[in-house]
């Protein structure tokens, strides 16, 4: 199987995988970060979301010689050194998971947004979280949390 | 459950020191609401050493870390904040020393362990509190021995026993040791509801850090040495039967590392309820995707069998009429229905549809098993751990003792988990491989092998005299239940969708429920509420209809057909409780206020699981018959509330399942094939569809009821009465769709 090297999280890792293998499954079963999670596998649901050079893409749909030789962030290396990314901070103080299965999307997409100055308006956060379901009904607190973190950042 | 059993339950001690693996724990914040600018840290609290077990459900460590082991599974119903919430009410800790751990099945420990039915609260509230009190007693007798006093003169507050005369106290912490070795009473004082500090003050759930940094462990991602990925290809046609297959292409994929059949239907028999997995081919690889690929290049052969004869579209037409005629079966029959109808002032007649509706919770369904020479460990996101052992014990031939089911947190359930079937394929290819192997099921899979929500058509005749009051109701259901898939063995009046005792009977003086029972190949089983979810549609969408035939406001209808405050029969149904929602969420949401153009207002209530809600939901109609809902304001009686931030999470969760059902949830079937397979075409509700949702609470008694799926059934014929109040057109065949009356 063909040898590629990435970064994820900080961290250069060299992974030997099939070579259509998605993004999603080198970092679940080849890096064994797991909080990266698999929803649809087609890029509906968005339970896959990380970044990828700074933008939030479907690991799902990004395969991985398309992710050789640039930078991923999981949701593992989001948090970073002050006590969590304002999204991840306000996900606590709103209380928005039910499962939370799907919240790991949710949160790098807000990361993004918030990131890229792009979460001031209600109209802004639901175009922008719109690609991420939840299906336990935690849409209320996800769109307080992203304002939130929006006003953290802000 | 028996106060026996209870009592044999919290007194069993259990040996708590670490065995197996250590899945999920989990540390509380504090109550909300809370200061806003205190940092959060995403690191939780360590233990600060080896805990003593007091009983099955908490230890204590030196340091007073609690650490409750709570019996249910979670599946995102916020069952482990809740229960961790009722033991530390009665240990009397403070909530930011108390963990959590999930229970392995163990029944002779636990009792039941599934979360079904919206039970888990309400069947634990006793023993969990019996648990906690019973501690709360055994540390204050070991404080009481340490210092040579009376136990009576020592008080256990906050983590402290303290004897205030002599002015000492001890943490409990420091007390465990000894409290350990001490009979606990055999009725602890409970803690009056008067004092009650955690219980009903909203907690945020306990997990809440873990999961935003991604170290929740899900059945995903569950990893044992040595483990397999398994994708299977399942018949395409319901109940299709592997011929064969050729896999040359699939060995060929590097990474797969074996082909074999999971031939289901040769296996033996399942018990009643717990339905066998689908026939097909699985592929074992060392990675899931290197899985998926060698199950894409497989060529399989498989006899259809007489499900290509089944298309939905057809079947429901046929459904329609037969429901026009008379049932094959009488439910219930009061008074003279047909002469009431034919002296009936105003006659209405209507049909409705529901559909077929899968769970397709985020995570799919997946498991990992170890089946070794004389045992069989299992790691399974379920809501029901005995049926997964029940399987494991039929597949492997292993008896029930030697099979040990660890419950992983569940990406979502809504029933889905309830099941054992993908439990079953990970053991039964664990055995082939003689390696730990994790089955993976797509989307695509989990759309089409759901036990889906059965589909039905009610066809309704109501009379009203010529004040409008209702004296003649005629139903009469048509549908392939899900007893009869499942083997259930109920009584055929069980079968259905409708219940003898279901409301309006007892209400209407002429009152006729039939049920014919249909066939159909579509596996089907129980959905978030079950026959509520569907037959309370019909209930109370059916007595919008009346209202408005009768000219009556829809909430001074529905008021004046419960009547008299009064209990129905013996399953809790009280219809005082229920004309307290129906009030107070009408109250709440203005009722009567009037509205701009194009915007409606609908009210409906139900009872289901021991629980009365009523939502008013809120609606703006284009001209082109797009509805948009704007908000929803809901009455909840479900007894005492543990956790109202928790609970409040399960209605918003209602709020959102039911209107992704009512507005685009549907399988179809053609050719005995799913038409429908991801999230484009069983199309979930979108952050930006989400209404505003406001929720009241009454708590109608003392005890917790349920509070899971209650929220559901009342959704949808609110929403089509909102519908309807906007825009005069009647909604009676769900999914409503982009577009309603179209």
């Amino acid at each position: 199987m063909p040898v590629y090297e990435l970064t994820v999280n900080g961290r250069s890792e060299t992974v030997d995988v099939l070579d259509d293998t998605p993004l999603l499954w080198v970092l679940r079963d080849a890096l064994d970060l797991t909080g990266t999670k698999f929803g649809c596998g087609a890029g509906l649901c968005g339970a896959c979301t990380v970044h990828l050079d700074g933008e939030a893409v479907r690991s799902c749909q990004v395969r991985i010689p398309e992710a050789a030789g640039r930078s991923v962030t999981t949701i593992e290396g989001l948090a970073g050194e002050n006590g969590g990314h304002p999204a991840q901070r306000a996900w606590i103080r709103e209380d928005v998971p039910q499962c939370g299965y799907c919240q790991a999307g949710q949160v790098m997409q807000a990361a993004a947004l918030v990131d890229g100055g792009s979460a001031s308006s209600r109209e802004e956060i639901h175009e922008g979280m719109e690609g991420n379901v939840c299906r336990c009904g935690t849409y209320l607190r996800i769109r307080r949390a992203v304002r939130r973190s929006a006003e953290e950042e802000g | 459950m028996s106060p026996d059993l209870d009592r044999r339950r919290f007194l069993e001690v259990s040996a708590t020191a670490a065995g197996g693996l250590l899945l999920s724990v989990s540390l509380p914040g504090c109550g909300l609401p809370d200061d806003p600018e205190e940092p959060e840290p995403l690191e939780g609290m360590p233990s600060s050493g080896p805990a003593t077990g007091l009983n099955a459900y908490l230890e204590i460590d030196p340091e007073g870390v609690v650490t409750v082991t709570v019996p249910r599974p979670e599946i995102g119903q916020g069952v482990r904040t809740a229960l961790a919430m009722v033991v530390a009410e009665e240990l009397d800790v403070e909530w930011e020393s108390v963990r959590v751990e999930q229970a392995d099945l163990d029944p002779d420990v636990y009792g039941p362990q599934y979360a079904g039915g919206s039970d888990s609260v309400p069947d634990e509230w006793e023993p969990l509190r019996l648990a906690g009190a019973a501690a709360r007693a055994v540390l204050v007798a070991a404080a009481a021995r340490r210092w040579s006093v009376p136990a009576g003169e020592c008080r256990a507050a906050r983590g402290v026993v303290d004897h205030r005369a002599s002015d000492r106290s001890l943490p409990y912490g420091e007390l465990a040791g000894a409290a350990s070795g001490l009979d606990p009473p055999e009725d602890p004082p409970l803690r009056s509801p008067e004092e009650f500090r955690l219980v009903g003050t909203p907690h945020r759930n306990l997990d809440v850090r873990e999961i935003v940094a991604g170290r929740m462990t899900y059945g995903l991602d569950v990893r044992v040495p040595g483990m397999l990925r398994a994708a299977i290809s399942r018949a395409p046609v319901y109940g299709g039967r592997l011929r064969g297959f050729d896999d040359r292409d699939a060995r060929r994929v590097e990474g797969v590392v074996d082909v074999v059949p999971v031939d289901a239907h040769r296996l033996p028999d399942f018990p009643p309820n717990n339905p066998k997995p689908a026939d097909g081919v699985a592929v074992l690889a060392e990675s899931t995707w290197a899985a998926f690929r060698g199950r894409d290049a497989l060529e399989v052969e498989w006899d259809h069998g007489s499900g290509v004869e089944e298309t939905t579209a057809e079947q429901i037409e046929e459904w329609s009429r037969r429901a026009r005629g008379r049932g094959e079966l009488l439910v219930r029959e009061d008074g003279e229905v047909e002469a009431a109808l034919a002296d009936a002032a105003n006659v209405v007649e209507a049909e409705y549809r529901v559909p077929f509706l899968a769970h397709a919770p985020m995570e799919p369904m997946n498991a990992v098993a170890d089946v070794r020479e004389n045992e069989c460990e299992i790691w399974a996101p379920t809501q029901n751990p005995g049926y997964a052992r029940d399987v494991a014990g039929i597949v492997t031939g292993l008896p029930a003792e030697a099979i040990r089911v660890h419950v992983v947190r569940s990406g979502g359930g809504f029933g889905r988990r309830f099941y054992a079937d993908y439990v079953a394929e990970a053991v039964h290819l664990s055995a082939r491989a003689g390696r730990p192997v994790q089955v993976v099921w797509s989307r695509e899979d989990d759309v089409q092998y759901s036990f889906h929500r059965p589909a039905a058509c009610h066809f309704l005749r109501g009379g009203l005299d010529e004040n409008g009051n209702v004296v003649a109701w005629s139903q009469h259901l048509v549908n392939a239940g899900r007893s009869a898939y499942l083997g259930r063995g109920d009584a055929p009046e069980e079968q259905g969708q409708i219940r003898g005792y279901y409301y309006p009977a007892g209400f209407v003086p002429n009152l006729r429920y039939e049920y014919t029972m249909a066939e159909s190949v579509v596996p089907r089983g129980q959905w978030r509420a079950v026959q509520a979810s569907a037959a309370y549609f019909v209930q109370q969408a059916f007595i919008d209809e009346l209202a408005g035939a009768a000219g009556a406001d829809p909430l001074a209808f529905q008021l004046r057909l419960l009547g008299e405050d009064r209990p129905v029969g013996s399953r809790g149904w009280d219809s005082g409780r229920l004309r307290r929602v129906f009030e107070t969420a009408a109250e709440r949401a203005g009722w009567g206020e009037p509205l701009p153009p194009g915007r409606g207002r609908g009210i409906a209530a139900t009872y289901a699981n021991s629980s009365f809600v009523a939502h008013v939901v809120e609606v703006t109609v284009s001209d082109e018959g797009e509805a948009s809902v704007d908000r929803v304001v809901s009455a909840v009686d479900c007894g005492r509330v543990v956790n109202p931030a928790g609970a409040r999470a399960q209605v918003e969760g209602c709020v959102v399942y039911g209107l992704s059902a009512a507005l685009y949830g549907e399988i179809t079937v053609e050719g005995g094939r799913v038409v429908q397979s991801n999230f484009h075409d069983y199309r979930p509700l979108r952050i930006g569809e989400m209404p505003e949702v406001e929720v009241h609470f009454l708590e109608g008694a003392d005890a917790p009821q349920g509070m899971g799926e209650p929220p559901l059934p009342p959704l949808a014929p609110a929403l089509t009465a909102a519908i309807h109040d906007a825009s005069g057109v009647r909604v009676r065949r769900l999914p409503i769709g982009d577009r309603f009356g179209t």
